[in-house]
């Protein structure tokens, strides 16, 4: 060791108590165990999305439906072949909101009570539009017949050639001979894990809700630090950070 | 605020004064605009090859290469991890090698089942 590291902290006092090791508090450091193990959770579901979809490529019996033919919706235009246009704009409400929440932890380091009210309330409604963009997503599948053990989204020939000249922005109408029963775990495995995630989303807007009421009671003002905004923030952007992998893997993909 | 008497200086800090534990300093806005930028140009890019590419396995992999791109900027600028000390960075970082490896094992196993389908 040389003589320079006077300054530095000895590693044997860091973990002797009364310093957090990690210089974060007790409380962010538990928030990312627990995002670590939610991302456990969800990568196990998204695998298990892997696996079906991965081993269903030679089945021709159950086979498995295109997303381009099933997530083609957009609202008032009804009929209109527009795949991942409305998905593209969830993610983009989805990154705009996780800005909107970075800027309200940044505005907290600052303890400037206005700007991080101002902000959680912008991260507040792209939740929630987000959350009402989803249930018309499920709305819509739910529409076309996907039930939580079954669909008939799979092409059948006469479908197939009615899809071969099918542009963007063309006409869709399905008849009934289009489209046979497709892979069951493509609406199962659609439900759980959009389901599962919309859920987060849900659970992280009532957290964002607290939070921003109790930003605008002063209880943080009170207590010296934003650190509660950024421990929900970091709830918040680890659901972003799932919807990066939702939509990959169940629209793009 | 009540007079509340504590134990010790150390349950002082943790419940009250935490800035006394850490710091937190305040990077300004630019990196947070700046991620949300090559978030948003990502997002663009992915949106342009699904309409540009014909799906194949190549355009499969690019799209979860470009997903991962988009991930490490959340955790590390978003979430603020880069700018952690390296102990929790690791913490966090080193556990998920068991998703790559579960990611691994479940397309041997999905190769397998395939056979199966086919």
């Amino acid at each position: 060791m040389s003589g320079h590291s006077v300054a530095t902290a000895n590693p044997t006092n860091e973990w002797s108590g009364g310093r957090s090791p990690f210089n974060v508090s007790y409380g962010k450091l538990m928030m990312w165990f627990f995002l670590l193990s939610d991302a456990f959770t969800f990568s196990g579901l998204l695998i298990t999305y892997g696996v079906h979809r991965f081993s269903a490529a030679g089945d021709t019996s159950l086979p498995w439906p295109l997303p381009d033919m099933v997530f083609n919706h957009f609202p008032f235009l009804h009929g209109v072949h527009l795949p991942l246009f409305f998905v593209s704009l969830m993610t983009f409400i989805l990154i705009f909101s996780s800005v909107t929440m970075v800027l309200a932890v940044e505005a907290g380091h600052r303890n400037s009570k206005k700007e991080v009210a101002r902000y959680m309330l912008l991260t507040i409604i792209g939740g929630a539009a987000f959350l009402g963009c989803q249930a018309w997503e499920w709305a819509q599948f739910i529409g076309d017949g996907a039930t939580l053990n079954g669909n008939h989204f799979a092409l059948s020939p006469e479908g197939i050639k009615k899809t071969e000249h099918l542009g963007l922005f063309g006409h869709l109408h399905w008849e009934v001979a289009d489209r046979i029963s497709g892979a069951p775990t493509f609406s199962a495995l659609f439900f759980i894990v959009t389901g599962f995630h919309g859920f987060h989303v849900f659970s992280g807007v009532v957290l964002n809700v607290i939070t921003y009421i109790n930003v605008l009671k002063g209880t943080y003002e009170k207590r010296g630090h934003y650190e509660m905004v950024e421990k929900v923030g970091l709830y918040w952007h680890f659901v972003d950070l799932v919807w990066v992998f939702v939509f990959t893997f169940f629209y793009l993909i | 605020m009540s007079h509340v008497e504590y134990k010790d200086k150390e349950t002082y800090l943790y419940e009250n004064a935490q800035e006394k534990l850490y710091h937190v300093e305040s990077h300004g806005t630019s990196e947070i605009w700046r991620t949300f930028w090559i978030l948003t140009a990502i997002t663009v890019v992915d949106i342009l090859l699904y309409f540009v590419m014909p799906p194949s396995m190549g355009r499969n992999i690019l799209f979860i290469g470009l997903g991962l791109v988009k991930a490490v900027l959340i955790v590390g600028f978003f979430m603020h991890l880069k700018h952690e000390r390296t102990n929790l960075i690791l913490s966090i970082v080193v556990p998920t090698m068991f998703i790559v490896f579960f990611v691994a094992w479940m397309l041997y196993e999905g190769n397998f089942w395939s056979t199966f389908n086919s």
